[in-house]
């Protein structure tokens, strides 16, 4: 169990700066929620923890450099869940939603990649937990977006990695579904798993334990989400466009 | 591959068998068991096995193609990689007044058609700025055929005394295969299938985006430069033996796409297997069409494979409906 700590971290995606020595320290085994309008970076900061953009600075896990971990180790360490719009269209190929799910399992494979009685324990307990199981030997070109989000979680949790990014995990679960996951994210917790998400959603980001709030080049806030203080940055951050309430023991947000 | 795969390989495999059988017994005047020895095993046999073997190497290009662009309409004569290895022949044919030798002039097609078929993949790689951007890969490859193509236009035009025997190579054509070629090919496709049976996780892993295949632990571009050269590999063996032949490595991915329940690697083998079937069936069909007259080939593939890939557009199946 180990934190990570980004110190001094400048990240850019094409050429531009979008975020500029930065200093996060995300605590290990809890859930972190990123929180920030359009354009802030949030996605870009997750990538550089998946090791998909390059970083200056330096970005440690339980004091190892990230870009030193083998890609292999790495794969097994941080798993990472792609925001769900950019992943639609290159999918028009066959493979069954149970494949899919078996994806989570390369990390651990060998050079030959044939899944292991213990995979495939693994990624049917994945697929039970996010209630894809019955849509095994279906194609995953012909499921919903909400049916498609729901493998592609069950795709992340079977790599067991104690990191899990998560990219608008969220986007395309109806109701239901959102309370589902908000289940899920509790058991990863209980397991020791560090997750951290980006949630457009701010009510449902509200139920992680710590909020990174970003604003344009850098850090606006980070702290507890249960913290006055950062209640009150959150509404700053939105230009106090948002109010927060409480209703029974947790805080709703709503538009104003 | 799972377990269902097996019976349905096994069923391509009998399928192979069978038509070899039939292509070593076709003459020109039906099926007659010849007599003479040598006319089976001289003539029919290596011609029939390399039909096979070429259509194979198509096929298994056409799969990896598809696989690594992620383009349904992806095949080996997009890269460049079909017009190159032209290319290539055709400047080995330009040069070699002096070869006569039938083993030497072998080397000398077969590593020009690779060279051609590998310069091609280059070229559109560099004039696509990478591989990163499959429509840019695709959009480059076309370009560079055109280009090509006219060049290989430009040689006929030069050298007529050459047009003849380029002329084969230009329609597509089985009937100059012998056994040194036949065992050129099947060294090629046993080297192709265990490199491809190595690097097919790559594939699997792409289906769900670049992003995300980069997170699972494996080295996806330098497996993916190695897919590539393994097209160029199989088409570049292929274009020299029986020069260009259309639409195999287009169609055969296609029609056994529902058969592999969506494993990369039990689609790449049936690929392959279903694309020797097919040339070796349009070879039978051409030969026996307008008997005793033989079409080239490459004729017959372009009229059949074109009208499937028409029905493929009409029908909009060129993801995946089971």
């Amino acid at each position: 169990m180990s934190p990570i700590e980004l110190r001094n971290v400048s990240l850019s995606r094409n050429y531009n700066v979008v975020l500029q020595n930065i200093d996060i320290t995300i605590p290990a085994g809890e859930w972190t929620s990123i929180v920030g309008p359009n354009g802030a970076g949030k996605s870009t900061l997750v990538q550089a923890l998946a090791g998909l953009v390059p970083y200056e600075g330096s970005i440690q896990i339980g004091g190892v450099e990230l870009r030193l971990i083998a890609i292999k180790a790495r794969a097994q360490q941080i798993a990472w869940l792609e925001q769900a719009t950019a992943t639609l269209d290159s999918l028009d190929f066959g493979l069954r939603v149970y494949d899919i799910a078996m994806l989570g399992r390369l990390p651990h494979q060998n050079w030959l990649s044939i899944p292991s009685e213990e995979d495939c324990g693994i990624v049917e307990h994945a697929m039970r937990q996010t209630n894809v199981w019955d849509l095994r030997e279906r194609f995953f070109n012909q499921l919903s977006g909400g049916e498609r989000q729901r493998v592609l979680l069950a795709r992340l949790f079977a790599t067991q990695a104690a990191i899990l990014l998560m990219d608008e995990p969220i986007a395309n679960l109806d109701p239901p579904h959102q309370a589902d996951w908000l289940q899920w994210q509790s058991a990863l917790s209980t397991q020791g798993k560090t997750s951290i998400t980006v949630l457009h959603e701010v009510q449902l980001a509200l139920q992680a334990d710590n909020l990174i709030l970003l604003g344009f080049g850098g850090i606006h806030y980070q702290g507890k989400s249960n913290d006055p203080l950062t209640h009150q940055a959150l509404i700053d951050l939105f230009d106090g466009r948002i109010e927060l309430a409480k209703l029974g023991d947790r805080w709703v947000s709503l538009a104003r | 591959m799972r377990p269902t795969s097996f019976p349905r390989v096994l069923a391509l495999v009998l399928i192979s068998i069978a038509l070899l059988c039939l292509g070593a017994l076709l003459g020109s005047s039906g099926i007659v068991w010849s007599t003479d020895t040598a006319i089976v095993f001289d003539i029919r046999l290596p011609r029939s096995a390399g039909a096979w073997l070429a259509g194979a190497l198509l096929g298994l290009a056409g799969a990896i193609a598809q696989g690594v662009f992620r383009n349904p309409l992806a095949d080996p004569y997009l890269l460049g990689s079909a017009s190159g290895a032209l290319m290539g022949v055709a400047l080995v044919l330009g040069f070699s007044h002096a070869i006569s030798d039938s083993g030497l002039a072998l080397i000398g097609l077969n590593s020009g058609a690779f060279i051609g078929a590998l310069l091609g993949v280059v070229a559109a790689l560099i004039l696509a700025g990478g591989y990163r951007s499959s429509l840019r890969l695709l959009l480059s490859g076309v370009v560079i055929s055109v280009i090509l193509g006219a060049g290989n236009a430009l040689f006929t035009f030069v050298r007529p005394d050459l047009y003849q025997r380029f002329q084969a190579f230009m329609l597509g054509n089985t009937s100059l295969l012998d056994w040194h070629g036949v065992y050129l090919m099947l060294l090629v496709w046993v080297a192709c299938i265990a490199i491809v049976l190595l690097l097919s996780a790559a594939l699997n892993a792409l289906s769900l985006g670049e992003s995300t295949a980069k997170t699972l632990g494996l080295p996806i571009d330098q497996m993916r430069l190695g897919l590539i050269a393994v097209l160029a590999l199989a088409t570049g063996a292929a274009v020299a033996q029986t020069g260009l032949i259309a639409f195999i490595g287009l169609a055969a991915p296609h029609l056994v796409r529902r058969f592999a329940s969506g494993s990369q690697r039990a689609h790449l083998i049936m690929s392959s297997l279903a694309g020797g079937i097919l040339l070796l069936a349009s070879d039978l069909l051409a030969r026996t069409i307008l008997a005793p007259l033989e079409l080239p080939v490459g004729i017959v593939t372009a009229v059949l494979g074109g009208s499937y890939l028409l029905l493929l557009l009409r029908r909009q199946t060129l993801g995946v409906n089971p």
